[in-house]
């Protein structure tokens, strides 16, 4: 019988830092003063992020396994943890101005993002069903209450009641799923139950499907895709604005991060639904497109972009080559950061007013210089999630149609092509309104100021902007890197 | 085979327990009204309406008498075999508590201990 040595604690390192500096952040506010606390807590969650991301790149490349062969640092899971922090430190940049301006004072909002960031980091890095369930419920559980943070707001209670329902019972099927999995195979590892589905005659066990749509579904609901969509657009529109940013982006990459784990690694390509899975694509696109043209609210324009974007992805998922796996974590990150951005812009006050409706954009960029900055950069997030080319959209949706014609999907790439036109309407309105419309009422309101915390989300902002373009221009780096990853997992 | 006994087992609890309730039914005499159908070892009459609020420091309290509970579950095993296991098992446990502490500082400070 051996046990748990110091070793094992090698591949979980980042995750420790990221715990002790959420336990301190926790403690510093129990002693922290009335006025201290403001700066000191997202800073010191800021730092924890940073030697967190340190840790990952010295881990990078060892491929260290722990905990009886659960947990693994592959380059795959040391890439996509990297992407959840980033995404974090982006999300504390444009969090401190919303709390301060929203009276949103529950500090252990960064703890439970810390948290939430822990979750992904474990479901990411595991191995064994059992180990991502519980990442899994670490992140969720994290999630449904940073949702419901505003409490005396009856639209976030409104959400976060929704999203513990529906995530609770989106728990249930991939429990469920992992159980029948379970029972078919013998085992909850990952490579045995692998090993186990690639001998002849496996999936004539009616466990095995049953057991992998259950998990599809549980996964689906997390990434949502249609039909398990219906939850996002409530629950983003009601959620304080940095936490839908932080939703749409990182826990929708940790999603198809497991989903590209599961099902994309090991499973016969025979065997993965094409039909099904392309139907599920389709109408995601579809869905997500065409609703996001009937919205008046801007995130709930944005809840419905994040679906399509989520359609775009089950594209390459159908596809499932290894250029399709690269591209799908090439546009995790892309969209992490468009969507990051676009969620970003709303959430800074303009004139003492929120931002929830086109109308409210109207000559926003003539408001004063904190807008003009913010329309710049909002200008750049829609052309990204529009997918023009020198951003990182163009070359994220560029890879995901290039890996789906090179398998011989032709009319799925037509397809999401038109809906790629479609989202051109809503996306361009949102320029449209900001510089071409006359700012109504502009007479009443006194010049807007600039605060210390609208600045800080603002350069969290420009450093967004600033690297979709990067990844857009000098695309090769990171889809190197993305190779490399797919490498690592490809067994 | 090895389920028959289940199955016999099953089949005689439901025989007992629906035996039972029909033999009521049949037999048992029923004459209901006035006293009777009062709430009876069910609890009192209320006073007003059940909607009302109460105090959520019940709950709190209960919580963190769980936590310590299970705390205690998961310290048990280990002080069983505490040489066995060595240093490793020994940092986690402590880290395991570290961790219930901050807890339970934080509960303390947010004055949730005091009964209001």
């Amino acid at each position: 019988m051996t046990f748990v040595t110091i070793s094992d604690f090698i591949p979980i390192v980042p995750e420790l830092i990221l715990v002790l500096t959420a336990l301190l952040v926790l403690l510093v506010d129990l002693v922290g003063t009335q006025t201290g606390y403001k700066m000191t807590s997202p800073l010191l969650a800021i730092g924890g992020l940073c030697v967190a991301v340190f840790a990952e790149i010295q881990l990078f490349g060892g491929n260290r396994v722990g905990f009886f062969d659960t947990i693994v640092a592959d380059q795959y899971s040391i890439l996509f943890e990297i992407i959840y922090m980033v995404t974090g430190i982006i999300t504390i940049t444009i969090s401190w101005h919303y709390i301060a301006e929203n009276n949103m004072n529950f500090r252990e909002y960064y703890v439970l993002m810390l948290f939430s960031i822990v979750g992904m980091m474990l479901m990411t890095s595991s191995l064994d069903l059992l180990m991502i369930f519980i990442g899994l419920e670490i992140m969720s559980i994290s999630s449904y209450i940073m949702v419901g943070m505003m409490r005396r707001v009856v639209t976030a209670n409104e959400a976060a009641l929704k999203y513990l329902l529906l995530g609770a019972f989106s728990t249930g099927f991939l429990l469920y799923g992992i159980s029948l999995i379970y029972g078919a195979t013998g085992s909850t590892q990952l490579p045995a139950i692998i090993e186990h589905l690639q001998q002849a005659g496996a999936f004539e066990n009616p466990l095995v499907g049953f057991g992998l749509a259950l998990l599809i579904i549980g996964v689906g609901f997390k990434v949502a895709i249609v039909p398990f969509h219906m939850w996002t657009p409530d629950v983003y529109t009601g959620a304080p604005t940095p936490v839908a940013a932080f939703m749409s982006a990182a826990v929708k990459a940790a999603g198809f991060a497991i989903l590209i784990r599961i099902f994309l690694t090991g499973i016969p390509h025979a065997e993965r639904w094409d039909n099904m899975m392309w139907v599920i694509a389709i109408l995601t696109m579809t869905v997500g497109n065409v609703m996001a043209l009937r919205q008046n609210n801007i995130k709930r324009m944005l809840a419905y972009s994040s679906i399509a974007h989520a359609g775009y992805v089950m594209v390459a998922v159908v596809v499932g080559s290894e250029a399709a796996i690269t591209s799908i974590i090439y546009y995790s990150f892309a969209y992490a950061l468009m969507g990051m951005g676009a969620f970003g812009v709303l959430s800074i006050r303009s004139n003492g007013k929120t931002i929830e409706t086109y109308e409210d954009l109207a000559g926003y960029a003539h408001a004063g210089p904190t807008e003009q900055v913010a329309a710049v950069l909002m200008s750049t997030f829609m052309l990204s999630l529009l997918g023009l080319p020198l951003t990182a959209g163009f070359i994220g949706k560029f890879q995901i149609f290039y890996a789906a014609l090179d398998e011989g999907w032709f009319w799925l790439t037509v397809i999401a092509a038109m809906n790629s036109v479609i989202s051109l309407f809503y996306y361009l309105r949102v320029i449209v309104f900001m510089y071409m419309k006359e700012r109504i009422g502009a007479q009443q309101e006194k010049e807007s100021q600039t605060s210390v915390s609208s600045l800080f989300a603002i350069t969290g902002l420009l450093a967004t902007a600033a690297g979709i373009v990067y990844l857009g221009i000098f695309p090769n780096d990171f889809v190197q890197l993305a190779q490399l990853s797919v490498t690592a997992i490809s067994f | 085979m090895d389920y028959f006994l289940v199955l016999l087992l099953a089949g005689l609890g439901v025989t007992l327990v629906g035996g039972g309730l029909i033999a009521s039914r049949l037999f048992a005499p029923r004459n209901p009204g006035g006293v009777k159908n009062e709430a009876y070892e069910c609890g009192e009459e209320t006073i007003g309406s059940s909607w009302v609020h109460f105090n959520v420091g019940y709950y709190l309290f209960a919580l963190i008498f769980l936590i310590f509970d299970v705390e205690a579950a998961f310290l048990f095993p280990w002080a069983v075999v505490f040489r066995d296991l060595g240093g490793v098992a020994f940092l986690e446990v402590g880290i395991f508590i570290l961790v219930l502490i901050v807890g339970l500082i934080y509960a303390w400070r947010k004055g949730v201990l005091e009964w209001v």
